[in-house]
């Protein structure tokens, strides 16, 4: 059985068993759900035969077909009211009429659309747009449209290279200089006399590993009075 | 306001301001260029000069789009400047993308995930061009886990499609209603079903 059907018509799986539904003129409620699942699965063997990649829709409607015939299948065990037993094609046909109510709207728009599409406007020209007045362009823009500016644009700012390792070493040692230098004003201060000058969180955390080292070689101590108050650096005389 | 008869002046001052602006003219913005109390009726100039209009076999009409007012030419005259301008300016959406504006005409605000739903499909790419044609716009933030984003159709939408306003859509047919009478496509899919059906 070759399908006369050109692959890129269907927009997804509910596409296609509305085909299936028409062609074959099967009533849709109450689709005889072994035929329409072994036509189904034979259209998407045909189409990866043909090594066409399917979406993983397609794959998931096949699972979800499989499973409505094998609860058809199962005996019906209503143990009191006939009310309890539920259709298990309901979802799936509650969905194919849902989905063509909007297909058929999207046909109707598109008609619009095509006619709509031969009349035509002034053209916007440069000299008459109301650029007077700023708040004209304010209110189109919503937060989100800004979020998704701002994130494009963060997109294409150029990543910035992590630094080399040997290089943070140089910092260390710069790091541990500018320590002990401002040892020559008074023998013991603050760390938060030196975090004004750490313009990066890059150099912060340098002058933290230069704090440690000083400590470990046993150049200066750290006191604190508190558990989260300022530390105090104090040089260690020789 | 008394009822009185539109001046002469006033409807080619209409006429001008219609001119000026590609964006749908507005009583609103009528307003704005009166004084106070003597902006004339938008509305009965409109019908003023659609009769002159088409009186004198005008090639230019006016359209009631997206609340307002403009200036547009008769369809007649497309094939004509299309030869001028190309296709400049016309909308031209795929199916999926027509599919999912529906949707989010009909039932907007709506989440992406109640369009995939009904779609069947993810609809990630054609969200993504409805916003770049401006014909859709994100309307907040939904409640419930996630808090997702909710699309709604645009001025842009009615201009584009020529509507008025969103509840000028036609009618969504009834799910009932599907399910009674034979799809129009029947016939369309027996045309086809020959062995000589044209590719």
């Amino acid at each position: 059985m070759s399908y006369q059907v050109r692959l890129d018509n269907f927009e997804g799986p509910l596409d296609l068993l509305l085909f299936f539904i028409r062609r074959d003129e099967l009533d849709i409620m109450d689709i005889p759900i072994a035929r329409i699942t072994r036509e189904y699965l034979d259209y998407l063997e045909a189409l990866q035969s043909l090594n066409i990649v399917l979406a993983g829709e397609f794959i998931v409607m096949a699972a979800m077909l499989m499973r409505i015939k094998a609860r058809m299948l199962l005996p019906q065990f209503s143990p009191e009211s006939e009310e309890e037993f539920e259709d298990p094609r309901t979802e799936l046909v509650h969905r194919l009429l849902e989905y063509q109510r909007y297909r058929e709207a999207a046909r109707n728009l598109s008609e619009m659309l095509t006619n709509h599409n031969q009349v035509f406007p002034r053209p916007e020209t440069g000299e008459l747009d109301h650029v007077e007045d700023p708040a004209f362009y304010l209110e189109e823009v919503s937060i989100f449209e800004l979020a998704r500016i701002f994130k494009g644009l963060l997109d294409k700012m150029p990543i910035s290279l992590p630094y080399e390792v040997d290089r943070e070493q140089i910092y260390v040692k710069q790091k541990m200089a500018f320590v002990m230098a401002k040892f020559a004003e008074k023998s013991r201060y603050p760390f938060s006399e030196i975090t004004p000058f750490l313009a990066s969180k890059q150099e912060l955390i340098t002058t933290f590993l230069a704090i440690l080292e000083l400590m470990r070689s046993g150049q200066i101590r750290v006191l604190q009075k508190g558990v989260f108050d300022d530390f105090v650096l104090e040089r260690v005389e020789a | 306001m008394a009822e009185r008869s539109l001046q002469k002046e006033e409807i080619r001052i209409i006429e001008a301001l219609l001119f000026s602006s590609p964006e749908p003219l507005t009583q609103s913005k009528v307003d704005v260029c009166f004084d106070s109390d003597s902006a004339p009726s938008l509305e009965e100039v409109i019908l003023q000069l659609q009769r002159e209009y088409d009186r004198r076999h005008n090639a230019i009409q006016i359209e009631r789009v997206a609340g307002g007012y403009r200036l547009v030419t008769r369809p007649e005259y497309d094939p004509w400047i299309e030869r001028l301008h190309s296709r400049t300016g016309k909308t031209s959406l795929s199916r999926a993308a027509l599919e999912a504006v529906a949707i989010i005409a009909y039932r907007g605000p709506v989440t992406r995930t109640e369009i995939e739903n009904i779609r069947g499909v993810n609809s990630g790419s054609v969200l993504k061009t409805l916003l770049e044609k401006n014909l859709v716009t994100i309307k907040g933030r939904g409640g419930g886990p996630g808090r997702p984003l909710l699309y709604a159709v645009t001025g842009g939408f009615l201009v584009s499609f020529g509507l008025n306003k969103l509840s000028d859509l036609p009618k969504l047919r009834e799910m009932s209603e599907l399910t009674q009478e034979p799809s129009p496509t029947n016939r369309f899919v027996h045309n086809r079903s020959g062995k000589n059906a044209p590719e």
